[in-house]
């Protein structure tokens, strides 16, 4: 009996650690997004998000090619100009999910402002414009939780989730829909065609 | 069974007929080997190759420029690569060191330091050597040895370098509504301003990263009310062919039958028996089989990897053809021989059975592969799978229904119609391919959006309809692409093993035919525009349908990628991996190929030191005469030796002396010459200056030196790809940019109307399509391609011959155009200035100065003034100054005043500037 108590607390133990050894993993995976978020580091968030980065050469191939590296660009994103304003925190983790609380600026009404006579701005007057707009916009925090599973070992969380992306970006994403389905409503009647 | 196994003896003696003894060499011996390449079926170029130590070396710089890489040379080795998008080579760097046989290999886009060849590099005197079977497979090519010629691949892309094309291509091959649909002042009328605000900020998401422009697009396209009617299409189309991917299947067979042409080596050495020894479908099967057993034998053991080799490999393997035809393979090989039911080679049965096999394999992949693919992706949902539920379920549901329906679609479509093409393509003597491909494609085989041909729907699919497909797709397209770069950098960061790319390769034909399915369904909604709007984006949709093409031929290729073929039938679809280099030395054997070189080597070695040497060499009063003869055998060489010795020694050398004691010669004439040596092409360059001619003369041949025949003019503007229509623009611009230098057209000399008329004719000449006949092209030191050419003259010889570079010279651009003359206008006649002048002086001939006597008005010379474009008369009014004697002798003219008379206007003024 007691050998039986033995086994069935050592395997009490063994199933604690394992578990606790993968929620500190999950723990560990959700702080690399909030360091990520204080440092604007986006190559970081790109990885974290993607699993994935944009493809640069082997500096040894582009030495032979002769061509300089591109990778390393100056021209700045939208993103970059509103992920400084935002904070991410990871308020709760467990083995299957994290959640986070992300205070961004309200860019849900980014471009509303603009009129129908939209042809003629340029990409750096956009720029220009929603890093304004980012920096007057008022804060709202929101609070999302990622499920997160287990394969091969390795935490796999499902970033890429549109309420998640949403709040990142202030609610970027959303004003970016309406405006796409502005667009499309505007091919499906035609404009110009009689 | 006897006449298989005699067969197939004859074929390995006649590989092993060179086998005579062979010892060990270890000082180098240097060929000039025959080379049947790819892009060049039915020719022989040479190649130059070492043999030392039983392995063979090829000569590096030669053999990579040949593939169309470039060469370069390192510290401490050398280098071969492309970075050129347009030559359609793959993206690649491929690195040896001499005296070691550690070898870089470009991988994706890394560096891999563990590739090894059989044997190392050298540099000599002679160049930079290269294993010569090992760095054709490592630069996508393969060399096998044919009857009488090295065959050697022309390479092609491999499914590695699409993964790398893809990553370099990003915002091509996906399609976005904005971005593709753009916001030109044309398109404006198909989508609205909004689309402008969507491309900039895209644009701009971009610069954060390429996945979040599409990460935005797929939820920009999402929505809850889906309807499962176009996941099914999306399932449907996704799983059958396209038109435009079965178009790139029939290119790749035709290419392959290319490869087996009658007139081709390998064509050559499979019909070396004349005719088949019966109808007998066993027995056919069998001397196929034979034949390439006889190819093997006669082979090093990286035959296998070649790609010609492996078609027909797979054609007479009955059990790989019946996985591809579901059994029916038989049953085609018997309708094929009761078609024929006449003579019928081995050459003519393996390659129509490659080619139905060819098919049968695009089908066979097409049905098992890309259906294989969708559910393999929808059941790895739980890593990042993206799509809306929705969607996502109504997929995973069709897909499960497709398996029973789509079961062999494809091939069952092909075998159901194959019994006609074959009947026709072999009775009309055809190949099959000319009838598949437009046939197939009527049979429903493969389906077009637009022209409503779409397997499963009746009816197809209206305007509206495409247009709701198209932003589902949109959906699937952003979501395979995402999971795709998330696999692919999992793959190449961790583990290039064939599995992992395998499954790579899945994820790849997703996404990519999603791109073609939602650029498809786009296209097709501009149907309903009108025919105003349809005629003004016609540039737009014609460059988003060779979009299209380009990613069918990609989707051909991955569609090859399967996992239980061997590693080198991978090699051929995937590239030559680390894994696919360890077995290539577990099984190196380089004697076959030394053996052969060595005896066909010996038979072309040619001394290129001394290729061209002097016929006859004198020198008197000062000048040089130097008569030249190739140094080559074959009839061809011996009449251009001919030729040359009688024009040059017989028509100017004997015209000298003639003329001239040696010894007191004193003219201007002579003879020079310069040779040059390119891959196999030698141009020989004459220059002389005969016996009294004022200007100098050229005589050119180029001569392959492998062959020993003069290369024609087309064959040898192939050599840089240049067709006829190419070259005679090319070497307009090069005659006339020389005609043009030195001047300029503010020169002064073009103020004369009558310089201007004599320029232009000059210039018009020297550039006319009837000049650039006359004139001869050839090869420099540099390898650039030359010309000689007459250039018309402004004064002295009609035209002088000019020796110009086509390669590197200075481009006028606007050396085409004529020099506008000046146009003098003259309205008014030398009678009527008189008129005007004796008027203005009130003259009338009668009379007579009181002073000095008698007056005159002279003149009427019309003077042109500079960059006015005016013309004047001058007149003078002069008097006779009678002397004081009143003899005559003492009379004198004496000028009293003078006028110009603008022969425009006839308005008189005294001065003109």
């Amino acid at each position: 009996m007691k050998r039986l108590l033995l086994i069935l607390l050592v395997f009490t133990l063994v199933v604690g650690l394992v578990g606790c050894g993968r929620k500190n993993t999950v723990k560990d995976t959700a702080q690399v997004l909030v360091d990520a978020f204080d440092t604007n580091d986006m190559t970081t968030i790109n990885k974290t998000i993607f699993g994935s980065n944009e493809v640069t050469m082997d500096e040894e191939v582009l030495e032979i090619w002769g061509e300089p590296d591109t990778s390393d660009t100056s021209q700045e994103g939208v993103l970059e100009q509103i992920f400084p304003y935002v904070t991410v925190k990871a308020i709760k983790t467990t083995e299957s999910s994290i959640t986070y609380e992300i205070e961004a600026p309200d860019m849900r009404n980014v471009f509303d402002n603009f009129g129908v006579n939209m042809t003629d701005i340029s990409e750096d007057e956009l720029l220009q414009y929603i890093k304004e707009y980012a920096k007057n916009a008022e804060k709202k925090v929101v609070t999302v939780s990622l499920n997160c599973t287990f394969v091969h070992g390795k935490p796999i969380v499902e970033y890429r989730d549109e309420a998640f992306i949403n709040a990142v970006t202030g609610g970027l994403l959303d004003a970016y829909k309406a405006l796409y389905e502005q667009m499309l409503e505007e091919y499906r009647k035609g404009v110009g065609e009689p | 069974m006897k006449k298989i196994l005699s067969l197939f003896m004859a074929l390995v003696m006649l590989f092993s007929i060179t086998a005579t003894a062979f010892a060990t060499n270890t000082e180098e011996t240097y060929y000039t080997v025959p080379v049947q390449y790819s892009d060049n079926i039915g020719h022989h170029e040479g190649l130059r190759v070492m043999v030392q130590n039983d392995a063979v070396y090829v000569h590096a710089q030669m053999f990579a420029e040949r593939l169309g890489y470039t060469f370069g040379e390192t510290s401490d080795g050398l280098v071969i690569y492309n970075k050129d998008k347009t030559n359609g080579l793959p993206f690649g760097v491929t690195q040896f060191k001499y005296n070691s046989t550690q070898v870089s290999h470009m991988l994706f886009n890394a560096m891999v330091d563990t590739y090894e060849a059989p044997f190392a590099p050298i540099k000599n005197s002679e160049g930079s050597w290269i294993p010569l079977e090992y760095a054709a497979l490592l630069l996508n090519s393969s060399a096998i040895i044919g009857k009488d010629a090295l065959l050697i691949d022309i390479p092609t892309k491999k499914i590695i370098d699409y993964f790398l094309d893809i990553a370099r291509n990003s915002g091509k091959y996906n399609f976005d509504w904005a971005d593709d649909f753009g916001y030109t002042e044309t398109d404006i009328t198909v989508l609205g301003a909004s689309s402008h605000l969507v491309n900039i900020f895209s644009g701009l998401l971009e610069f954060d990263g390429p996945s979040w422009a599409t990460l935005f697009q797929q939820f920009a396209g999402s929505t809850t009310l889906y309807d499962k009617k176009y996941s099914e299409d999306i399932a449907i189309l996704i799983c059958t062919e396209s038109d435009d991917e079965l178009e790139a299947a029939t290119e790749d067979i035709e290419l392959m039958c290319d490869l087996l042409d009658v007139d081709s080596d390998l064509g050559k050495l499979l019909s070396f028996t004349d005719e088949m020894l019966d109808f007998e479908v066993g027995t056919l099967q069998k001397q196929c089989e034979a034949a390439l057993a006889g190819l093997k034998a006669g082979n090093s053991t990286a035959v296998s990897y070649n790609r010609a080799y492996q078609a027909l490999e797979t054609a007479v393997d009955r059990q790989t053809s019946f996985l591809y035809t579901g059994g029916e393979f038989l049953e085609v090989q018997k309708r094929m021989a009761d078609a024929t039911g006449n003579l019928f080679s081995v050459l003519d049965w393996c390659t129509k059975l490659a080619e139905i096999g060819g098919y049968a394999l695009e089908f066979y992949n097409q049905d098992k592969f890309s259906w294989g693919a969708l559910q393999y992706y929808l059941t790895t949902a739980g890593n990042g799978l993206e799509l809306p539920n929705a969607m996502k379920s109504s997929m995973v549901s069709y897909c499960n229904a497709l398996s029973g329906t789509l079961k062999g679609y494809g091939v069952k479509r092909f075998w159901d119609n194959l019994d006609e093409w074959v009947t026709d393509a072999v009775t009309d003597k055809v190949l099959l391919h000319s009838i598949v491909g437009s046939q197939a494609a009527a049979a429903l085989i493969a389906w077009n959006i637009a022209s409503n041909t779409i397997p499963f729907l009746k009816d197809g699919l209206s305007g509206a309809d495409n247009f709701e497909l198209a932003i589902y797709s949109m959906v699937f397209q952003a979501d395979t692409y995402l999971n795709y770069l998330s696999e692919r950098d999992v793959v190449f960061a961790e583990d290039i093993a064939q599995e992992n790319l395998y499954h790579l390769a899945q994820y790849c034909y997703l996404y990519l035919k999603s791109c073609y399915i939602t650029r498809e369904a786009a296209l097709a909604s501009l149907a309903s525009k009108s025919s105003s709007t349809q005629e003004k984006i016609q540039p737009l949709v014609d460059y988003q349908n060779s979009i299209n093409a380009e990613i069918a031929r990609m989707l051909v290729k991955l569609k090859q990628a399967t996992e239980t073929t061997t590693e080198k039938q991978q090699t051929s679809v995937f590239g030559f991996l680390p894994s696919n280099n360890k077995q290539y030395l577990d099984e190196y054997d380089g004697s076959k190929l030394v053996l052969w070189v060595t005896e066909f080597g010996e038979s072309t070695s040619i001394v290129l030191d001394n290729l061209v040497t002097d016929a006859y060499s004198e020198e008197f009063g000062g000048r040089k005469f130097h008569i030249p003869k190739i140094n080559l055998d074959g009839d061809a060489v011996a009449d251009i030796n001919t030729e040359i010795w009688t024009t040059l020694y017989d028509g100017v050398v004997v015209d000298i002396l003639e003329w001239w004691n040696k010894e007191h010669y004193e003219g201007d004439e002579y003879i020079t010459y310069d040779w040059y040596i390119n891959n196999t092409v030698l141009s020989l360059v004459i220059e002389s200056l005969p016996v009294e001619w004022a200007w100098w003369d050229y005589y050119v041949y180029n001569v392959d030196i492998t062959s020993r025949k003069e290369i024609s003019r087309d064959s040898l503007l192939t050599l840089y790809g240049l067709s006829l229509d190419e070259y005679y623009e090319l070497a307009k611009q090069v005659l006339g940019s020389r005609f043009w230098s030195g001047w300029d057209r503010t020169n002064e000399n073009f103020q004369s109307s009558n310089f201007v008329s004599w320029f232009n004719e000059a210039l018009r000449k020297t550039i006319s399509r009837e000049n650039i006949e006359k004139s001869i092209p050839y090869i420099n030191g540099e390898g650039d391609l030359c010309i000689l050419a007459p250039i018309y003259s402004l004064a002295g010889a009609d035209y002088y011959w000019n020796n110009l570079n086509m390669i590197d010279f200075i481009l006028i651009p606007d050396y085409a155009n004529l020099v506008e003359p000046i146009v003098h206008t003259i309205n008014i006649s030398k009678d009527d200035a008189y008129r005007i002048a004796c008027e203005y002086w009130g003259y009338s001939p009668e009379d007579v100065s009181g002073e000095t006597g008698v007056v005159f008005v002279v003149g009427g010379e019309i003077q042109e003034v500079p960059n006015t474009g005016k013309s004047y008369y001058r007149y003078m009014l002069r008097c006779l100054v009678v002397g004081d004697d009143d003899s005559s002798s003492g009379s004198q003219m004496s000028t009293c005043d003078w006028i110009f008379i603008d022969a425009e206007t006839g308005e008189c003024v005294t001065t003109i500037s």
